[in-house]
């Protein structure tokens, strides 16, 4: 008996087996724990969220809430604002590493040098006093309203607003986006055609400047023959704020570049990583084919670059978009600053940071399935070209 | 001491008007096991307060504890033990404050807390009779030519996250058919920046807190009187004292030191005259009051303190117009005109008979 359990116990597969139950055991035990508090705490019940919000959100993004809608609503308008952020900053954050990340590897001394300054500089700061700095020393610092800045005298700076020109839509503005998309759609079929022609004949045939060309004289030609259903706006200059054209709220643009330079430094050392992953000889044979350096990095590097890219790039993409929480810290009303709100009014804590916490893991698959997508197919087009 | 709880625990059960001839000071009456008890057994009075609230709150540069609601701490304990230093104060936070108050950390919470339905009906404490009628304002750069709410109109209004100040604000502007944009920041410091850079027009938060935000505001920014707060309150926050609602004799006491602090102020009995007054009462209420006997019997209060206890509040703290003039009025906050006023001047300040 005694050497039959002794055996039992030294036994590989009984001993995984045990050790995967009690894992097994204690996480379902973990789960019901958390769920048996968050429930003790509090209903679990989601009715507060269709009650009156009674606040409003200052700097909407798409949306057009008061404070009479819904705390859903409310809620919604702030989720926009998240996606705003870091739709526009992931762009930006792409642009300045890639520009920065090049650079680091440029054989130009000034220009590495200043690379690797702003990479380590930015990335051993911590992210929320970077974020309040660039807010109120920087953007803050634009003049008061009374005395904004001219931009070319179409628009105007102030600690306000950014207040740009902006085209608004007339009567007629929907259905010529229409066909403008159209137009869009039938020059990128030319370019796709000309570009496989060029290709498979070699014979010199322009696609960009074709289907550019087309695009022009169909949208062009169309925007007349409708009328011309957008109208230039350009703001004016009222006693609290401006009328009229693009505004870009103080707290967007503080919030915007912070995290674009914050992320682009992130972004920088992933471009470098990703070009030094391309093997020397690449660039030695396009070299040795006469291309220039420029042509050497866009036509050879970088493409086969992006495959090594695009995985590190997703994965900064959903760090932005979850660093962008330190919104509140400058007053932009993103789903955290919203949310926050709703917890003071409603006195819902519990149920209102899971509701956040689940808007975040959605978000975030999101932008997994947006951005590994095509990273699926430069990989299955990189092994069929190898 | 078990002497005087026996004393105490026996003489509890007679008449609470009972007459004594006692000179100064009468037998303390306190059941045991009652808070009061606790409290004579620690030696000191533990009292939640704020620390970071120029004029109610706050702990001056020499390190001692300072304030209006400090103010009435020392109250506490000059009508307790006869002395305002046997008071402990102790520091607690805005979502600290009501835990710590049940949990007997503290026998009283003094906190500029709004007394409000559902704190009073859902934390099992009870609010003693507000010592100040606060309320939301709006406070704005005096050379913008803001005068009232109306001006307002399209303007940016910049509010601290965590107060419900954003929903009296939705109310009160949507009911004028004011529209404004508001701004909500969860840091004191970067609001001031954004008001300071003129990102926002007006400034809105309880009109105790705007005025302390005044007074502190930067001189390199135009200092206090560069700002102005608007005589329109959009809002009410009446701020009470706090105790826990399982023993109502320690409710009454509080509040009759509070009361008794007010009733001092109609009588015009201050911390100069009260020994004077004492010596020859002008009239029996004041009498009454300072525990002095009228035709040879001292009224007796039946809170279980001294029956004089009131004459040691006013002589170490003041009446209620001393402690306000000496910590609020220096905010800005005249009391004069104000919800603060007594009674007899158009306020909300009001003594039921001290009898």
């Amino acid at each position: 008996m005694l050497t039959d359990a002794r055996r039992l116990s030294r036994d590989v597969r009984v001993r995984r087996a045990t050790l995967e139950a009690l894992t097994v055991a204690l996480t379902v035990a973990f789960v019901f724990y958390l769920v048996h508090q968050a429930r003790q705490a509090s209903s679990l019940d989601l009715g507060f969220l269709s009650d009156r919000a009674g606040f409003g959100v200052g700097d909407q993004f798409l949306t057009n809430v008061s404070g009479n809608d819904s705390r859903w609503a409310v809620y919604f308008a702030g989720i926009m604002n998240t996606i705003r952020i870091t739709v526009f900053g992931m762009i930006l954050a792409v642009i300045i590493g890639l520009v920065v990340g090049i650079a680091r590897l440029s054989s130009n001394w000034l220009a590495s040098r200043l690379a690797l300054l702003f990479v380590e500089a930015i990335r051993n700061t911590p992210l929320l006093p970077f974020v309040v700095f660039w807010y109120t020393a920087l953007v803050l610092q634009l003049p008061h309203i009374r005395d904004s800045l001219s931009l070319f005298g179409v628009g105007y700076a102030s600690n306000r607003a950014i207040a740009l020109p902006w085209a608004r839509p007339l009567d007629g503005a929907g259905t010529w986006a229409v066909v403008a998309l159209g137009a869009f759609a039938v020059a990128a079929g030319v370019w796709m055609f000309l570009h496989r022609y060029e290709a498979s004949t070699g014979q010199p045939s322009r696609p960009w400047r074709v289907s550019l060309a087309l695009l022009a004289v169909l949208a062009g030609g169309s925007y007349v023959a409708m009328g011309m259903p957008l109208r230039w706006d350009t703001p004016q200059v009222e006693r609290f704020s401006y009328a009229g054209g693009l505004q870009l709220s103080p707290e967007f643009v503080g919030l915007l570049l912070a995290l674009s330079f914050f992320n682009g430094a992130f972004v920088a050392e992933i471009v470098r990583g990703a070009i030094q992953s391309v093997p020397k000889g690449e660039r030695e044979a396009a070299a040795a084919l006469g291309l220039s350096g420029w042509q050497q990095m866009s036509l050879v590097v970088l493409p086969q670059a992006l495959r090594a890219m695009l995985p590190p790039l997703a994965t900064q993409c959903q760090a932005l978009a979850k660093y962008s929480a330190v919104a509140i810290a400058i007053a932009f009303p993103d789903l955290m600053t919203v949310g926050g709100t709703i917890i003071n009014n409603s006195g819902e804590a519990i149920t209102m940071f899971i509701v956040m916490m689940l808007t975040y893991l959605l978000l975030n698959l999101l932008i997994a399935l947006l951005l590994n997508g095509p990273q699926w197919r430069f990989q299955r087009g990189g092994k069929r070209r190898i | 001491m078990s002497l005087a709880l026996l004393l105490a625990a026996c003489s509890s059960d007679g008449p609470a008007a009972a007459p004594s001839t006692g000179g100064a000071s009468a037998a303390p009456v306190a059941t045991e096991g009652s808070t009061l008890a606790i409290v004579r057994q620690r030696g000191v009075l533990r009292v939640g307060v704020n620390d970071q609230l120029p004029g109610f709150g706050y702990i001056r540069p020499d390190g001692a504890f300072a304030g209006f609601d400090i103010d009435f701490g020392r109250a506490l304990g000059a009508a307790i033990f006869g002395d305002a230093t046997k008071v402990q104060f102790v520091s607690v936070s805005a979502s600290s404050r009501f835990g710590a108050l049940s949990a007997g950390e503290i026998d009283v919470l003094i906190r500029n807390t709004t007394w409000s339905l559902s704190r009073d009906s859902s934390l099992r404490l009870t609010f003693a009779v507000p010592t100040f009628y606060d309320g939301q304002g709006v406070m704005v750069r005096a050379s913008d030519g803001i005068n009232s709410l109306d001006d307002l109109d399209g303007a940016v209004v910049c509010a601290l996250t965590g107060t419900t100040t954003q929903l009296n604000q939705e109310d009160r502007f949507a009911g004028t058919g004011v529209r404004y944009q508001p701004l909500v920041f969860d840091r004191n410091e970067t609001l001031q920046e954004a008001f300071i850079a003129g990102r926002c027009d007006a400034w809105t938060s309880d009109k105790s807190q705007l005025a302390a935000r005044r007074a502190a505001f930067p001189v390199r920014a135009g200092g206090p009187q560069s700002l102005v707060i608007l005589p329109d309150t959009l809002s009410k926050e009446p701020l009470a004292p706090l105790v826990r609602d399982d023993d109502p004799a320690w409710a009454d006491l509080v509040n009759w030191v509070v009361l008794g602090m007010l009733a001092a102020d109609e009588l015009g009995v201050t911390s100069t005259n009260v020994e004077q007054m004492a010596e020859s009462p002008p009239s029996q209420e004041v009498a009454r009051l300072l525990g002095v006997p009228v035709q040879g019997t001292v009224f007796n209060p039946g809170l279980g303190v001294a029956t004089d206890f009131m004459r040691a509040v006013i002589r170490q703290v003041g009446n209620y117009d001393e402690v306000y003039q000496r910590n609020v009025a220096p905010l800005g906050i005249p009391r004069a005109g104000t919800l603060n006023a007594s009674w007899l001047d158009g306020g909300l300040m009001y003594a039921p008979p001290y009898r």
